[in-house]
């Protein structure tokens, strides 16, 4: 499946798709009529029919017209110019074969002689709606059926009413009920529809804004708030001055905007920004090696480095205050798509779903945030052997809201 | 009702699911007179004794496929398949075939050929439901078959009239409303992927305007909370020149007051809070089972089509709490929405049909139970 699109083409162009099916359906018919036409001169050279043929060219070339420009005078022209091919067709073909009406004994003749008025019946003309629909039917229906029954009396021919014709027009006025009724029925219900999508779209946002503002608050403020609960002394003047500038940052709106990052970006070798942002952003007190490929590091935007930057900080504060150990290694690889980051220790390890469920390191400030920038995590842990945590990260954003707002149509 | 997702192709059904639900009337409305119109002509003309056992066949399939046709248009049965188009079509061409044999020997008259009008009936019926290329190709066929068929019956210059001319008379009407219905598929497609495109467009703006403001929202939420508390006493202890164990006792309640807060908000999925927010007319309220915490595995568009299911729940005519339940399957995730103590479950479905058709095309396994006074719908999704 493709999209749930809520709303849908406006009704123009549900009327244009609509004449110009008509217009289809009047250029096979026109179509058939020349070819059956010029069939029936090739077979009887004895007759008459070509100028029968060349009648149609002037339909034709107004149909064309009124398709690719559908105006009240493109159509009035294409009734007008049809009618007279409608007269000069049945006027050649009634010379040449008789009785033209559904007692006529060749059945194909018959079928022949009606097809000009078909094709001027399916107009399709200008306008939207039900009655604009109607009027240009029953405008080309009549016109159609006065000209044919005109050039049969010219020639001393019975009138009667042709159940072929009346018969096609009752089908194209019921198909543009159908279609009418059918656009109708949809346009009711896309105000629910959209209404939906336009609440999944805010939900959304709200979700993504209240999970990047739950890490920050995590590495922040509680963060902060543990560190003085459990000191056991003063706090050390770096820390105050990091505390300071936390707590400015987490009441200032400065959050909000995905293009800040307090690491600027500077000239360095590949990769070395991830390096910086490590050694600015502190990696509590651990030996950290980076390994593999760095360079992949410096594919990501500077909004991704920085979100990426605090999830693997948050993955060495667990190694420093649970796995035991001093030191961890980062190892960075990618693909065409995305860039992988292992944070990887020979720790204590553990089992994810032991963790209560108040901690809300890895959940809010690793699996959430990777998870809003459209990545995902995957921890592997075996108690006693070590701890790796991968993050894959898509280079180009794929957690974007537009498939939920392209769901808002003209709401 | 049961759906398994082939490959998404480009017809309307698919491109634009909940605007070609009316299209099921259109086609239920073509079919009856495509067999009306050929049950006509089939007794006008008149039928010989020997005739019968075919004709009767042959109408009795044509109804068929009318039959075929109409379910394969259920929208939740989406989509309509190549298989279902082909099947209709080689009902059509059987009809037609079985009734050539019962008047094989009599005198051709091709007034009496109703299936190249019925065949195209069918072709108009299929369009909103069957890619452009389809809808040229398989009414070609049958028109060859026709026509074939007519030119095989016919004497040359029956009737004073070239076998070949008769032959294209007797096709067009396919071949007319054939191309009618295949254009009005390919002009009606431009428009939805037009519109689409502009939608996407405008959308982005409006994402962006309503980031912004959703962020500060929530931004001034949680300073609102910090400046009760949290943030005063850091202020405090920075600028205090110890930490007392007054102050360590307090760091450590605010800490855990806010940890519960967080952790609540984290625990509350996006399907809990739909429930939270929209309560039935009838009172009592929605219910959430979702031990494993799946929900959060579905992906945008899949929200989109539960959250307007539930709001049709809201909706008066249908009022009534609903449950939801997910649980783990083989394959992925099953859920289920059950509508509880509907007072008025014979006019249930159609209410709930445009929501019912999104939810179609955006899950796997859609399944529609409805017994009075309930209606459980169940589907599937997250299948990697």
């Amino acid at each position: 499946m493709v999209t749930g699109l809520i709303g849908g083409p406006a009704p123009r162009a549900v009327g244009r798709a609509h004449a110009q099916a008509l217009h289809a359906t009047a250029f096979t018919v026109l179509a058939g009529a020349a070819v059956v036409a010029l069939v029936l001169q090739v077979a009887s050279p004895e007759k008459v029919v070509w100028p029968a043929v060349v009648a149609l060219v002037p339909h034709a070339a107004m149909l064309a017209l009124a398709n690719r420009s559908m105006t009240v005078l493109t159509t009035v022209a294409y009734l007008v110019v049809g009618a007279g091919s409608v007269y000069a067709f049945t006027l050649t073909i009634g010379s040449q074969f008789g009785v033209l009406d559904a007692t006529a004994s060749d059945a194909t003749v018959h079928a022949l002689s009606v097809l000009p008025t078909i094709a001027l019946l399916l107009v399709g003309g200008a306008g939207v709606g039900l009655m604009a629909g109607f009027a240009w039917c029953t405008a080309g229906y009549l016109l159609g059926s006065l000209a044919s029954s005109l050039a049969m009396i010219g020639l001393g021919l019975p009138v009667r009413l042709d159940l072929v014709v009346a018969g096609m027009y009752l089908f194209a006025v019921v198909v543009l009920l159908l279609v009418w009724f059918s656009s109708r029925a949809e346009r009711r219900a896309s105000p629910g529809l959209a209404r939906a999508a336009g609440e999944q779209l805010s939900a959304q946002l709200r979700s993504s804004a209240e999970a990047r503002s739950a890490a920050l608050l995590h590495d922040t403020v509680l963060s902060h708030l543990t560190a003085v609960a459990n000191s056991t002394s003063g706090i050390p003047t770096a820390m105050r001055d990091q505390m300071r500038r936390d707590l400015d940052v987490v009441l200032d709106e400065a959050w909000l905007d995905v293009s800040h990052t307090p690491f600027p970006d500077r000239a360095g070798s590949p990769g070395s920004t991830l390096l910086r942002a490590l050694r600015d952003g502190g990696t509590g007190g651990l030996d950290v090696g980076v390994t593999g490929d760095p360079g992949q590091w410096d594919r990501l935007d500077a909004h991704r480095r920085w979100e990426v930057t605090l999830a693997i900080r948050q993955c060495l504060e667990n190694v420093r205050n649970h796995a035991g150990v001093a030191d961890a290694e980062i190892a960075v690889s990618g693909s065409d798509a995305e860039v992988l980051v292992m944070v990887i220790d020979t720790g204590r390890g553990f089992v994810e779903h032991e963790v209560p469920d108040d901690r809300l390191g890895l959940r809010a400030s690793v699996r959430g945030r990777i998870a809003d920038l459209g990545g995902s995590v995957q921890v592997w842990s075996t108690p006693g052997l070590g701890t790796s945590v991968i993050i894959r990260i898509p280079v180009v954003p794929t957690s974007s809201p537009q498939g939920s707002s392209s769901l808002i149509a003209r709401s | 009702m049961t759906t398994q997702h082939p490959v998404p192709e480009r017809t309307r059904q698919q491109l634009d699911p909940s605007n070609t639900l009316a299209s099921r009337r259109g086609a239920l409305v073509l079919s009856i007179v495509a067999v009306v119109w050929s049950l006509a002509i089939v007794v006008l003309g008149g039928v010989t004794a020997a005739s019968v056992p075919f004709e009767a066949t042959s109408m009795a399939v044509l109804a068929l496929a009318a039959i075929t046709m109409v379910r394969a248009c259920d929208p939740l049965r989406a989509p309509f398949s190549q298989r279902d188009h082909l099947t209709v079509h080689g009902m059509l061409l059987l009809s037609f075939l079985l009734g050539v044999v019962g008047q094989w020997g009599d005198p051709l008259v091709l007034a009496e050929y109703w299936a190249p009008t019925a065949i195209g009936c069918f072709s108009v019926a299929m369009s909103p439901y069957r890619p452009l290329r389809e809808l040229i190709v398989v009414p070609l066929v049958s028109s060859v078959v026709i026509g074939l068929t007519t030119v095989v019956r016919m004497t040359p210059h029956d009737g004073g009239t070239p076998v070949i001319a008769s032959a294209v008379i007797t096709v067009l009407p396919i071949l007319a409303f054939a191309f009618g219905a295949a254009r009005y598929t390919q002009v009606g497609l431009s428009a939805v992927e037009r519109w689409h495109r502009r939608s996407e467009v405008l959308s982005a703006g409006l994402t962006d305007r309503l980031a912004h403001t959703i962020g500060r929202t929530v931004q001034r939420d949680r300073a609102s909370i910090l400046d009760l508390e949290a943030a005063p006493f850091l202020r405090a202890v920075l600028d205090a020149d110890s930490i007392t164990d007054a102050d360590r006792r307090r760091a450590g309640a605010i800490a855990a007051t806010l940890r519960e807060v967080m952790v609540s908000e984290a625990d509350r999925s996006w399907l809990d809070e739909l429930a939270l927010a929209t309560p039935p007319r009838s009172g009592g309220r929605h219910v959430v089972h979702d031990p494993d915490r799946l929900a959060a595995r579905m992906d945008q568009r899949q929200r989109s089509a539960v959250r307007a299911l539930v709001a049709a729940a809201s909706d008066p005519a249908v009022s009534s709490p609903v449950t939801f339940e997910l649980l783990r399957d083989t394959g992925g995730c099953s859920a289920s929405v059950s509508f509880g103590a509907l007072q008025t479950t014979g006019q249930l479905q159609p209410a709930l049909d445009p929501y019912l058709a999104l939810m179609t095309s955006a899950f796997d396994s859609f399944v529609v139970h409805a017994v009075r006074p309930t209606l459980i719908v169940r589907f599937s999704f997250d299948h990697d």
